[in-house]
C-alpha cells in the first residue's frame, strides 16, 4: 500500500509538479521538550536526548543542556543519568527488574519538571542475524528476527554504519611557509625526508553514520513471530564497501503505544503529501510536564533490553562493486608564486616531473578532501575494527 | 414538394378559400367556361354552382391552366377530365369537401362531425389521442387539428386530467424535462425521464403547448370532456442557418418550486472543456454553484459543505458507490450513454434518502426505437463506442455502450521507473426499454467499470462497481402511475502485492446492496399531486479481508467481520398548489435501519473515550438478529411564491439521516475508504438544512439570475482521530470521532441561457465548520474549538462561456477561481531518529495558495446533412489553459535528516486535447 502510494505519488508529481514551498507564514519558536532515547533494562548504558523543537525555517539542532535526568522507579529508587556532550545523558547498566514499574523523570534549567509514564520493562528477542544479498543496483541488508515466546509484537530498529575510507590520493609533498621580503610565501617539502613513505593518518579513516529514517516492524499480522524486513539499501559504487564496510543494529521492542507514536512521527514526515496519504496528526506521547500540563511535550520513553548485533562486508565478498572515486589530482609547475596562490585551496599529492638530481619540476595537487579522509570520519581506529 | 396529410391541405385551404357550405353531392351537374383558368378560376367558377368546398395544395397548381367547357356535367366527370392527366386525383369526403392531392388519393375515414369551424378534429378513441393513430406522418407539428379527448357524455367534470408521453419522432425515445402547459389560465406540468406529464385543465378548448429544448415546440388544439390521454411526438429541431429562436417561455426556474434543483443536459456537458477532452458529469457538476471538490484528483465532490460520501449518486436508480475512474481524473459514467443530470442540493424530494447532502441523479437515455444508430469517440487517452437501436421496432430498444483507455503509452514516456506500470479502465453500459403496452414498461440497466494499476511496484490495486437495476412502469389512469423497480448494487477493491514471498498479501474490501423501491404518482387535481411509496435497501459490506498471497506468505488471514443492514423507508408528499402565486411541497420521509447479525459488537464504559482499553463486553448477536434499530421521520417542506412572471421566491426546510458513512483520514476520496454501517456504537449522521432563494429573469427571460442562502446543522459528522487506522481495523469506532458540524453560505447564479453567447457565472461564499469538544468522546480536536472541513473552500467563482460562431463552430472558456483549501502545516521542526522531524498541532489551520484554472474548448461540427450517414464532430481544446501550477497539497518530508517543503500540483501545465466523435446510422 505504502509502495501504492508513493508511485503514484510520483507519477502524479511527474503529470504534475512537484515544487519547493516556503510557508508565507513562520509560526514563533515555540521550543517544546523533545525526549528521545529508551531506557535499557538488560546490559549496557541508557541512553536519553534531550533537545528543543526549532521554528521551520530553522535547521539546526538545540540540545537543552543542564538538566536533571533520573530513572525513578515506583519502588522509590533513582539512578541519575548524567550529561556527556551536552544534551546526551546516559547512566551506566541500570539493572530493572521487570516486575516493577519506571519513568524518567527530568528538572530542566528552568525549573520544570517532566515525567514519562510509569512502565514495566519489556524483553527483547536477540537479532537472529543481519543478512544481506547483492542485486545489479545494489546491496539490501535485512534483519531477521523471532520472538520465541510470542510476547514481542512491535519492533524497532536502528543502525550504526562505519565503513573503512582510503583517501583517493596520498599525500607525499606539503606546503612549506616562508617568510620573504614581499610577505610570507610558500614552498614544497618532503612529508618523509627520505621521500618513501606518505601522510598515514589522513590516509586511512572510519566514516560513521546513524539510520536517519524510523524503521518499524510489527508481527501482529503475521502467524509466526518470524521478522525478515529490508533494514538498508546501499547503491552499488557506493564508497562504504569500497574497503571494508560494519553495520550495528540494535533492536528495541516497543509498546503498542509508542510503536502507534513513531507511526504518527514517520507519516507525518516520511509520508505526507501524496494524493491518497492520511493528513498530518498531532503527536501525543507518554511523556508531561507536571508543572504545566497544557505544554506540550515530545517524545515516548519505553523500558526494554536494547539487543545489538554487528556484521562486517568486505569488499572481496562483493561482485563488480566499481567504486569509483570522484577525484582527480591536476599537474601544476613548481613555482613559489603559483604554490602561493593555491595554497589554502588544493592540497600537494606527489611529483610529477622531477630533475635527474631530485628536484621538483612539477607536481599534482587536489581538492583537500581528496587527501584528507579526515574530511569524513575519524582517522582513530574503532574499538571493534578487526 | 411531399403531400402532407390533411393538415396541411387544410393550412392551404384556409388561406386560399371563403367560407362556405354546400348541400350537394359529387354527381351534382354543374356548368363549366374555361379558357386557359387558373385552378383558383375554376374552382370559383364551381363553388358558385354547388355549395361545395374544394381544399389543395396551390404549389401543384403552379402555373398551370385548365381548358374546359361543360353543360351540365355531374362534378365528378368534371374534376376526373381536368386533373386526370395531371395525375391529381379529387377526394369527396361526405361532408361536401374535396381534397385535391397529386399522384396518390388519400384516404379521409374520419368519424362523424369532424368539421368544426372549418378545422379538421380528431376524436381520442378509448379517451387517448396518439400522434400514430392520426396518420404515419413522420411531421407531427400539427397545427390545425383540434383533438378531442374524452367522453361528450360526460358534462359535469369541471377539472379534466390529461396525462401522456411525449417521444420523439424519429427515434422513439421519450422526451424528459419538455414544458407541457397553457397559457390562459396558466397552467403547466414539465414530462419526467419517461417522457410522461399529467396535467389538469379545465373542461373545454385549449392550445396546449409543448417545448423542450433541441425540439420544435408544438402547439395543439384540444377540447377536453373528461380525462384522458394524449400522446404526442416531437421533431428534433434541425437549425436552419441564420435563425436565432429566442424563446420567452422558459420559465422553469421560476415557476417550479423546488429550490436546489440544477440540471445539466448532455449537449451543456460535452461544451464544458475537459481533462483530456473526456466529456465528465462530475467535472462539470462541480461548475455549478455549491458544489466543490478537494482537487483535481479527488473522486468525490462536495455539496453544500457536506462531505463526499453525503451524495447519493444514481445512474438510472442503481447506487454508485465510486464515481470515478483513474483517480479522479475522469468520471465512472459516459457521456455517450447519458440523458440528463439532476443535482439536487436542498429541496430534497422525499422518494430520495439515506445521504445528508445531495442527490445526483443521472439518467441514461433510451435506445433509437426506429433504426439503429451509433456513435464512437476517440480521444489520447479513451475511447468509446456506443450502439442503439430498436429489438423490436416502435416497442422496444437497447443501448450499449463501452469505455476504455489505453494510457499505457503514457509511461514510456514517464522515466524508467514506471515502464513496467500499467494502468486500466473501462466500462459498459447496458441499458434496454421495453413498451408492452401503453400502460407498461419495462427498464432495464446493467452497468460494469473495473480499474486495474500497477505502478512499477509489484502492488497491484483494482476497484469496480457492478450494477443490475429492472425498473416497471406502470401507468394505471392518467391520474395514477407507478414505477416499481429492483436492482444489485456492487463495488469491490482489492490491493494485492507479492513482492516479499513472506509477506506476499491480498486485502479485498467489498460493498453489495440488494434494493427494491416502489414509487407512486397520484395526480389528484390541479391543486394536489401525491407522490409517494416505499424503499427497502439491504446492506452486505465485508469491511476487509486480508489474506495471504501464495503458498509461502506467512500472512494470517484476517477477517473483519461481516456486516448486514437493513434500510427501510415509507414517504408521502403532496404537491399542493395553493393558488397561481403560491406552492407547497410538503413531504414526510419515515426511515429505519436496522444493523443485523450475525455480528460480536463491542460495548465500551460509558463516558470514557472509546479505546481498546475501554472495551468492557463483546456481545455476540446470530445470523438475522437485528442488533441496533435507528430511525425517524424526515421532513422535507418546500414553497415557491411567484410575485410576477419575473420574480419568485422560495424556501425549504429538509432534514436527512445517513445510515451507511465512508471513514476517510485522507484528503480525498479515495477508492480505498472504508465504508462503515451505523451500529451500536457509530450514530447516524443527521443533517437538517434552511434554505431560502429569490429568482428573477431578465431580459424576456433569457437572463436568469438566482440568490440562495443556507444554513445546515450536521450532527455525528465523522471524523478521524489523530493517526487514526482504518484499514483492517476490527474496531474502527476507537479510530473515529463523531463531530458537530455546520454549513452555511450564499450562492449566485447569473445565467444566459441562448443566443449566441451564452453560459453562466456563479459565485459562492460558504463555509463549513466542525467541533469536537467533549473530552467525554475523546482527544479535543484543535482543543474544542471548530474548525474547518478539509473541503472547505470560502469563495468560489466560476464562469462558463459558450459562443456560437455559427452552427458548426462554438467555443467555451471555462474559468474558475477559489480559496485554497485548508491544511494542517507544521509549526515547527525537531530533531528525532537521525532526522529532522514535522511538528503539527491545529488540524486545518492553513490554507494551500488559491486555486485559479482557466480551460478552453473548441467544437466543431461536421456539415448539417441530415440524411448523411457517418456525422463527424471534432473538439479540441486546452486544460489548464494558463498552465497554472494550482497547488493539490503542501506538505513537509524528512529528506536527508533535512525537512523540505513542496508543493503538489496535478497538473502543472496546459493540457492540450484532440477529441474525433463520429456519430452513424
Amino acid at each position: 500500500m505504502k509502495k501504492l502510494i508513493t508511485s503514484l505519488f510520483i507519477l502524479l508529481a511527474f503529470l504534475g509538479c512537484k515544487e519547493k514551498y516556503i510557508s508565507p507564514v513562520v509560526p514563533p519558536n515555540l521550543g517544546y521538550l523533545v525526549v528521545e532515547g529508551t531506557i535499557n533494562s538488560g546490559a549496557g548504558i541508557t541512553s536519553v536526548v534531550l533537545k528543543r523543537t526549532v521554528t521551520l525555517d530553522s535547521n539546526v539542532i538545540v540540545y537543552e543542556a543542564g538538566a536533571i535526568v533520573s530513572v525513578d522507579g515506583e519502588d522509590n529508587s533513582k539512578a541519575y543519568l548524567t550529561e556527556g556532550i551536552t544534551g546526551y545523558y546516559t547512566s551506566a547498566n541500570l539493572n530493572l527488574q521487570n516486575s516493577k514499574r519506571y519513568r524518567l523523570n527530568i528538572v530542566t534549567r528552568d525549573g520544570k519538571i517532566y515525567q514519562s509514564d510509569y512502565t514495566n520493562p519489556q524483553n527483547t528477542p536477540a537479532i537472529d542475524s543481519i543478512s544481506w544479498k547483492q542485486d545489479p543496483n545494489g546491496v539490501q541488508l535485512f534483519v531477521n528476527t523471532h520472538d520465541a515466546t510470542g510476547l514481542t509484537k512491535y519492533y524497532q530498529w536502528d543502525y550504526s554504519e562505519t565503513w573503512e575510507y582510503h583517501s583517493p590520493f596520498m599525500q607525499y609533498l606539503e606546503y612549506q611557509q616562508l617568510n620573504t621580503s614581499s610577505g610570507i610565501k610558500y614552498d614544497l617539502v618532503f612529508y618523509d625526508p627520505i621521500r618513501i613513505t606518505f601522510d598515514a593518518a589522513i590516509y586511512k579513516c572510519w566514516p560513521t553514520q546513524n539510520s536517519t529514517s524510523i524503521l518499524l516492524g510489527s508481527t501482529i499480522t503475521l502467524s509466526n513471530n518470524k521478522i525478515l524486513l529490508p533494514l538498508n539499501y546501499i547503491s552499488v559504487g557506493s564508497v562504504k564497501l569500497a574497503n571494508l564496510y560494519s553495520i550495528k543494529t540494535r533492536q528495541y521492542s516497543l509498546s503498542e503505544g509508542k510503536y502507534n507514536y513513531l507511526q504518527k512521527i514517520k507519516k507525518n514526515t516520511e509520508g505526507t503529501g501524496s494524493v491518497f496519504d492520511a493528513q498530518p496528526s498531532e503527536l501525543v506521547g507518554n511523556i508531561h510536564c507536571t508543572t504545566n500540563a497544557s505544554e506540550p511535550v515530545i517524545g515516548y520513553i519505553d523500558i526494554c533490553q536494547i539487543q545489538e548485533n554487528r556484521i562486517f562486508i568486505d569488499k572481496t565478498q562483493l561482485t563488480n562493486w566499481n567504486y569509483a572515486s570522484p577525484c582527480i589530482q591536476e599537474e601544476v609547475l613548481n613555482n613559489i608564486d603559483a604554490i602561493s596562490m593555491k595554497y589554502g585551496q588544493l592540497t600537494p599529492t606527489n611529483i610529477a616531473k622531477e630533475t635527474p638530481f631530485g628536484s621538483i619540476i612539477s607536481y599534482y595537487f587536489a581538492m583537500p578532501n581528496c587527501v584528507d579522509c579526515t574530511f569524513y570520519g575519524t582517522n582513530i581506529k574503532p574499538t571493534f575494527w578487526p | 414538394m411531399r403531400i402532407y396529410s390533411i393538415s396541411l391541405l387544410l393550412l392551404f385551404s384556409f388561406l386560399f378559400f371563403n367560407t362556405s357550405y354546400s348541400q350537394t353531392d359529387s354527381s351534382k351537374l354543374i356548368n363549366i367556361n374555361c379558357n386557359k383558368c387558373t385552378i383558383q378560376d375554376l374552382t370559383n367558377q364551381i363553388e358558385a354552382q354547388i355549395r361545395i368546398h374544394i381544399y389543395y395544395d396551390s404549389s401543384i397548381f403552379f402555373q398551370k391552366t385548365f381548358t374546359y367547357v361543360a353543360k351540365s356535367e355531374p362534378l365528378n366527370k368534371v374534376l376526373n377530365k381536368l386533373f386526370s392527366e395531371e395525375l391529381i386525383y379529387s377526394n369527396f369526403d361526405n361532408e361536401n369537401n374535396i381534397f385535391l392531392t397529386k399522384n396518390k388519393t388519400i384516404s379521409l375515414i374520419l368519424p362523424e362531425r369532424y368539421f368544426t369551424e372549418n378545422l379538421a378534429v380528431v376524436t381520442a378513441s378509448n379517451n387517448s389521442v396518439d400522434d400514430e393513430d392520426i396518420s404515419d406522418s413522420k411531421e407531427a407539428l400539427v397545427d390545425k387539428t383540434i383533438y378531442e379527448i374524452g367522453d361528450k357524455n360526460i358534462k359535469n367534470q369541471k377539472s379534466i386530467v390529461v396525462g401522456g408521453i411525449i417521444k420523439d419522432t424519429k427515434t422513439g425515445q421519450p422526451v424528459g424535462g419538455a414544458n407541457v402547459y397553457i397559457e390562459n389560465p396558466r397552467i403547466g406540468a414539465t414530462t419526467d425521464q419517461f417522457g410522461a406529464f399529467t396535467i389538469s385543465l379545465p373542461r373545454g378548448k385549449h392550445v396546449l403547448n409543448i417545448q423542450s429544448i433541441g425540439m420544435r415546440d408544438i402547439k395543439r388544439q384540444i377540447v377536453l370532456y373528461s380525462d384522458g390521454k394524449m400522446n404526442v411526438n416531437m421533431i428534433e429541431s434541425i437549425q436552419s442557418l441564420k435563425r436565432v429562436i429566442v424563446s420567452s417561455k422558459k420559465l422553469s426556474n421560476i415557476r417550479g418550486s423546488q429550490m436546489g434543483v440544477q440540471k445539466l443536459d448532455i449537449k451543456t456537458i460535452k461544451q464544458i472543456p475537459m481533462l483530456f477532452g473526456e466529456a465528465d458529469i462530475i467535472r462539470a457538476i462541480t461548475t455549478l454553484p455549491g458544489v466543490k471538490t478537494v482537487g483535481e484528483a479527488s473522486t468525490g465532490f462536495n455539496v453544500r459543505g457536506g462531505s463526499a460520501d453525503q451524495n447519493l449518486i444514481l445512474f438510472n436508480d442503481a447506487t454508485m458507490y465510486n464515481p470515478s475512474h483513474f483517480f479522479g481524473l475522469f468520471s465512472a459514467f459516459n457521456p455517450e450513454i447519458v440523458n440528463s443530470v439532476e443535482l439536487y442540493k436542498s429541496s430534497i424530494p422525499a422518494k430520495y434518502g439515506g445521504r445528508l447532502s445531495s442527490v445526483l441523479d443521472i439518467n441514461s437515455k433510451e435506445g433509437n426505437k426506429k433504426e439503429f444508430t451509433g456513435s464512437a469517440g476517440i480521444g489520447p487517452l479513451t475511447s468509446r463506442l456506443n450502439i442503439e437501436g430498436p429489438l423490436v421496432k416502435d416497442k422496444s430498444s437497447f443501448v450499449l455502450g463501452g469505455r476504455t483507455t489505453y494510457s499505457n503509452w503514457l509511461f514510456k514516456y514517464l522515466p524508467d521507473d514506471y515502464k513496467n506500470s500499467a494502468a486500466n479502465f473501462y466500462d459498459i453500459n447496458l441499458i434496454t426499454t421495453h413498451e408492452l403496452d401503453k400502460n407498461n414498461s419495462i427498464y432495464f440497466t446493467a452497468y460494469l467499470s473495473n480499474d486495474k494499476f500497477n505502478l512499477n511496484s509489484d502492488t497491484t490495486y483494482s476497484y469496480g462497481n457492478k450494477n443490475v437495476s429492472l425498473k416497471w412502469k406502470h401507468t394505471y389512469n392518467a391520474k395514477l402511475n407507478s414505477v416499481m423497480s429492483a436492482g444489485l448494487d456492487q463495488y469491490n477493491y482489492e490491493i494485492g502485492s507479492q513482492k516479499l514471498p513472506l509477506n506476499a498479501y491480498k486485502l479485498a474490501f467489498n460493498i453489495q446492496q440488494t434494493n427494491f423501491k416502489m414509487h407512486f404518482n397520484y395526480f389528484y387535481n390541479n391543486k394536489h399531486s401525491f407522490d409517494f411509496g416505499i424503499n427497502s435497501i439491504l446492506y452486505k459490506l465485508n469491511p476487509g479481508n486480508f489474506d495471504p498471497n501464495g503458498s509461502q506468505s506467512l500472512i494470517i488471514p484476517d477477517h473483519i467481520q461481516s456486516e448486514q443492514g437493513l434500510e427501510s423507508a415509507a414517504y408521502f408528499s403532496d404537491h399542493y398548489t395553493v393558488n397561481a402565486k403560491l406552492k407547497i411541497d410538503v413531504g414526510l420521509r419515515m426511515s429505519m435501519f436496522n444493523l443485523m447479525g450475525p455480528a460480536d459488537i463491542n460495548v465500551y464504559q460509558a463516558g470514557v473515550p472509546r479505546t481498546e482499553n475501554s472495551i468492557i463486553n463483546t456481545t455476540h448477536y446470530d445470523n438475522g438478529k437485528i442488533i441496533k434499530t435507528y430511525g425517524g421521520p424526515e421532513v422535507r417542506l418546500g414553497f415557491r411564491y411567484v410575485f410576477d412572471e419575473t420574480f419568485s421566491l422560495k424556501g425549504g426546510f429538509n432534514t436527512q439521516r445517513q445510515y451507511i458513512h465512508s471513514l476517510s483520514n485522507t484528503t480525498a476520496m479515495a477508492p480505498t475508504d472504508i465504508w462503515k454501517l451505523s451500529d451500536p456504537n457509530i450514530k447516524p449522521q443527521i443533517g437538517s438544512q434552511f434554505s431560502l432563494g429569490l429568482y428573477k429573469n431578465l431580459r424576456s427571460n433569457t437572463i436568469e439570475t438566482s440568490v440562495e442562502v443556507y444554513y445546515k446543522d450536521i450532527k455525528n459528522y465523522l471524523d478521524y482521530k489523530s493517526g487514526a487506522v482504518l484499514v483492517m481495523n476490527h474496531h474502527i469506532e476507537t479510530d473515529v470521532i463523531g463531530t458537530k458540524g455546520k454549513a452555511y453560505g450564499v450562492e449566485m447564479l447569473l445565467k444566459k441561457v441562448t443566443g449566441k453567447l451564452n453560459g453562466w457565472i456563479s459565485y459562492t461564499w460558504s463555509r463549513i465548520l466542525l467541533q469536537q469538544n467533549d473530552l467525554s468522546v475523546g482527544e479535543l480536536i484543535n482543543n474544542g474549538n471548530p474548525y474547518p472541513a478539509n473541503y472547505d473552500k470560502p469563495n468560489d467563482v466560476t464562469v462558463v462561456a459558450n459562443y456560437k460562431f455559427s452552427h458548426r463552430v462554438s467555443i467555451t472558456l471555462n474559468g474558475n477561481y477559489s480559496t485554497g483549501r485548508p491544511i494542517t502545516l507544521p509549526i515547527g521542526l525537531f530533531n528525532y531518529a537521525g532526522s529532522m522531524r514535522t511538528l503539527y498541532a491545529a488540524r486545518n489551520a492553513y490554507r494551500i495558495p488559491d486555486y485559479f484554472r482557466t480551460d478552453f474548448a473548441m467544437n466543431i461540427e461536421g456539415n448539417h446533412k441530415v440524411k448523411q450517414l457517418f456525422h463527424n464532430s471534432w473538439s479540441l481544446g486546452v486544460y489548464n489553459l494558463t498552465g497554472r501550477k494550482n497547488p493539490y497539497s503542501v506538505y513537509y518530508v524528512s529528506e536527508n535528516g533535512h525537512v523540505n517543503g513542496y508543493k503538489l500540483s496535478i497538473f502543472g501545465n496546459a493540457i492540450p486535447y484532440i477529441n474525433l466523435n463520429i456519430r452513424f446510422k
